[in-house]
């Protein structure tokens, strides 16, 4: 059978046996065709638990081709020079990591900047882009929100959203910070308001 | 690179946390690394399946319960659980309950096994809590209450002896010995051969056997010291240590651990487990013959308060043993003022009113009293009963329990009278209920008689039980006076706080909580026609005769108990700060779980005080 004719009829399998990449990104700027991508920091959900053996943290080295409009956001986010320095090369971690998850769901808080970033820079390295399936929990946030109300963006920061479950405040402007974040914010939707959710078609149908 | 993957927000957490605080921060790091996380929704009524794995509260809270369903502890973040599990396979089975939306760390067997084997800390803080934790399931599914007031002569010797044994070898000189003993300010010195006891010197040796002797310091230690001493077993009770001590007049055991000395205990170790028994200060009391030396022994009773909020005696029993205290400065302070008056003319007893007969005095309380009497006094025996009333309320005042400020005192001729003149008040007050009658009322019918013929009550009660429980009119009045003061609960928001004046931000404890409780039980136990006094009590009779659901009865009773430890606890801490103690608490000290525990005890009153008003006072608005 083909593919997308396996997934038609496939009755879905426990969500607790799916694997999730929850990835996080710094970047230079809010416009993938501009910026960089600073620094990645991941955690996996296998077995409906976040595993913080797979918690991982990489800064990228920020070749000369883009040193000019970095040093702004290095501030924010807390990059120091020495660090840019002894940073990973972006296009074989993406290489790898794109590689190693491509059949795992991603998962991100707002996740349509994140993926025109990795889009976006697999065409600038003619690196293969994986299709992934992916889970959003910001869009879950705002879905939830009564309409005719203006999604604001103060509601629906990472932080504003965990405090709504209970959550408590970890350190900003880190990447593996945010993406633990985001994976405890993915359960705590999941656990405490999809509790009849049992499978993956069950949870892409919520999250749509 | 360190900081790449460093975890920080999870290795700072477990450094706020026990046993993980002790750990450097690599090993932090390394449990951090072995974790998992996961989020588990508020389900009171459905245990946890607990798997074998260590579980660390990030947030929320979870409640320990025996099998039947026994509160056993409450747990919120930084609060570990599974150990029993982990360690002994839980065998009381304990269950847990979580009751808030909480993230929890899992640490797995295997994990938590190999950690332990790399880090001392962790191991040494599991075993511990294993086995307290243990005690406290089998104690609760035995339904026994462990009787800690009274722990002190029957806790073990291993408990209370002096940790490391001080020692020296036994080829020592004499004066080498008594370095050692001045360098670790001891009176007593063991002479050990590795772990082997071969004798004890001590201070008493050095003056007899040295000093008087005039021996040469030169010689060995071994020459003076007792060869063969009198050792004690770390299992022994302190009462058996006590009496070894005293039968063959020796201050010092050494303590011996399958054999081996592991400890030393002393005479003035168990002088100062005495001192914290309120047993012996009840006896002090009742053996003075003064009144000034009577007086000052009030300055045990706030560290004997301090011993057991530290090992967290229930509030309730507290009560009963300040109770049992404060009866013994009323029954000396009158034996006292008959010795110096002369002997009462006719038969009488010491009423106790409010707090003291209701057995939840604290710190801050005043007296309020009076007497009954045999029969109706002449003149002059009226006389004697003024001076005798002055006498002692001015005593109490001194021992600490300060005068009434509304003259509620049996120096106060009004309240001394005969059963028939109480009956008589009564009587009044239940047949008018005026403003007036009703706070009378809320006064007078708590109490107790504590000293003298105490059945000079028994009319009384007897009247109160056939009468109260029809008075529907000023059982009615009551509850509507009772639930004119609500429980400061603004609704999952913030605490109200009584507004203006001193304690402006604070929270009163006792008008907005446990007074709160007391109205209700005094209520409940009038129209059940029970002769309880104390609050737990009442609460506990009117849901034996019915007009009280075991619910409420047992909610209400967490929710007395929780607000009366809270103040207590609070009250104990201003004492040893040397401020005065109130019943205000700054909301803001609170942590997160009592917080939301006081949130529901708040709830629990106000919905008492509807259902009261539904019960009592129907159709009597107004």
């Amino acid at each position: 059978m083909v593919d997308w004719l396996k997934q038609l009829f496939h009755p879905g399998m426990d969500w607790r046996e799916c694997r999730f990449w929850v990835l996080d990104m710094e970047f230079t700027s809010l416009k993938p065709r501009e910026g960089h991508i600073l620094s990645a920091g991941w955690v996996c959900i296998e077995g409906g638990e976040i595993k913080l053996e797979t918690a991982k943290h990489r800064l990228f080295r920020q070749g000369e081709q883009h040193s000019d409009n970095v040093a702004s956001s290095v501030h924010i986010h807390q990059i120091t020079d020495q660090q840019r320095e002894v940073g990973v090369d972006l296009k074989l971690w993406l290489q790898h990591n794109l590689l190693q998850y491509q059949n795992d769901y991603w998962v991100f808080h707002h996740a349509p900047l994140d993926l025109a970033y990795l889009k976006d820079h697999c065409k600038r390295y003619d690196l293969y882009w994986p299709k992934p399936i992916w889970f959003d929990t910001l869009h879950y946030e705002r879905k939830k929100l009564p309409p005719g109300l203006p999604g604001n963006y103060r509601e629906l920061n990472l932080n504003a959203c965990r405090r709504r479950y209970g959550l408590p405040t970890y350190r900003a402007h880190h990447a593996l910070s945010d993406a633990l974040a985001t994976a405890e914010l993915f359960l705590a939707q999941i656990r405490r308001e999809l509790a009849d959710a049992k499978t993956d078609r069950h949870l892409r149908r919520a999250y749509r | 690179m360190a900081e790449n993957d460093d975890l920080h927000d999870v290795v700072s957490f477990l450094g706020e946390t026990l046993p993980f605080s002790a750990l450097s921060a690599e090993g932090r790091l390394e449990v951090a690394r072995h974790l998992n996380v996961d989020y588990v929704p508020r389900h009171q009524r459905q245990p946890l399946d607990l798997q074998r794995m260590l579980y660390i509260i990030r947030t929320g809270a979870f409640e320990l319960r025996t099998d039947n369903n026994e509160l056993i502890d409450r747990l919120g973040e930084h609060d570990l659980f599974g150990i029993n599990t982990l360690m002994t396979g839980n065998p009381n089975r304990l269950r847990v309950y979580p009751i808030e939306d909480a993230l929890v760390f899992k640490l797995a067997e295997a994990e938590f096994m190999s950690l332990c084997e790399t880090y001392e800390p962790m191991q040494q803080f599991f075993r511990q809590v294993s086995s307290q934790r243990d005690r406290l399931g089998k104690l609760k599914a035995s339904q026994q209450s462990p009787n800690r007031v009274e722990q002190q002569l029957t806790q073990r010797v291993g408990d209370f002896a002096s940790g490391q044994p001080i020692g020296c070898p036994p080829h020592y000189s004499i004066r080498q010995a008594a370095q050692v003993m001045r360098e670790q300010r001891v009176s007593s010195l063991l002479l050990l051969e590795g772990d082997r006891l071969a004798g004890i010197v001590t201070d008493r040796d050095f003056r007899n056997r040295v000093v008087a002797e005039g021996l040469d310091v030169e010689q060995p230690v071994q020459s003076i010291a007792t060869e063969t001493p009198v050792t004690i077993d770390a299992e022994a009770l302190l009462f058996d240590a006590q009496r070894i001590m005293s039968q063959q007049q020796i201050h010092h055991l050494p303590v011996l651990t399958e054999g081996r000395v592991s400890g030393m205990i002393t005479a003035t170790d168990l002088v100062r487990a005495q001192q914290v028994s309120p047993l012996y200060l009840i006896n002090d009391i009742l053996r003075q013959t003064d009144l000034a030396t009577l007086a000052h022994l009030r300055h045990r009773v706030p560290v004997l308060i301090h011993n057991w909020v530290q090992a967290e005696v229930s509030p309730y029993e507290m009560g009963r043993v300040l109770a049992a205290i404060g009866d013994a400065f009323v029954q000396q302070c009158v034996k006292l003022a008959q010795l110096e008056l002369g002997e009462a003319p006719i038969p009488f007893a010491w009423l106790a009113f409010g707090s003291q007969a209701r057995m939840d005095q604290t710190f801050a309380s005043d007296q309020d009293n009076g007497l009954i009497l045999a029969r109706e006094p002449t003149e002059s025996e009226d006389h004697y009963f003024q001076r005798l009333s002055e006498w002692v309320c001015q005593a109490l005042d001194q021992c600490g329990y300060v005068l009434c400020p509304g003259d509620i005192m049996a120096s106060n001729p009004k309240w001394r009278r005969t059963p028939q003149g109480w009956i008589q008040y009564f009587s009044q007050w239940l047949d008018e209920p005026t403003p007036e009658a009703l706070l009378n009322g809320s006064i007078f019918l708590d109490l107790r008689a504590i000293d003298g013929q105490k059945d000079l009550l028994v009319p009384v009660q007897q009247y109160l039980q056939k009468e109260a429980p029809g008075a529907s009119l000023f059982l009615a009045m009551m509850t509507q006076t009772a639930i004119r003061s609500g429980p400061p609960l603004g609704f999952f928001r913030q605490f109200v706080v009584k507004s203006g004046g001193e304690h402006e931000d604070e929270l009163d404890l006792k008008h907005r909580g446990v007074a709160l409780i007391n109205d209700l039980a005094r209520i409940h136990a009038l129209a059940s026609g029970s002769l309880a006094v104390n609050s737990i009590e009442r609460l506990q009779a009117a849901a034996r005769a019915g007009t009280l659901s075991d619910e409420s009865m047992h909610s209400l009773q967490e929710a007395w108990s929780l607000i009366a430890y809270l103040r207590i606890e609070e009250q104990s801490k201003a004492i040893r700060n040397g401020s005065a103690p109130t019943s205000f608490l700054d909301p803001d000290q609170l942590s997160s779980l009592t917080r939301a525990h006081l949130k529901d005890a708040f709830s629990t009153i106000k919905k008492a005080q509807q259902s009261a008003l539904q019960k009592f006072a129907k159709g009597q608005h107004g």
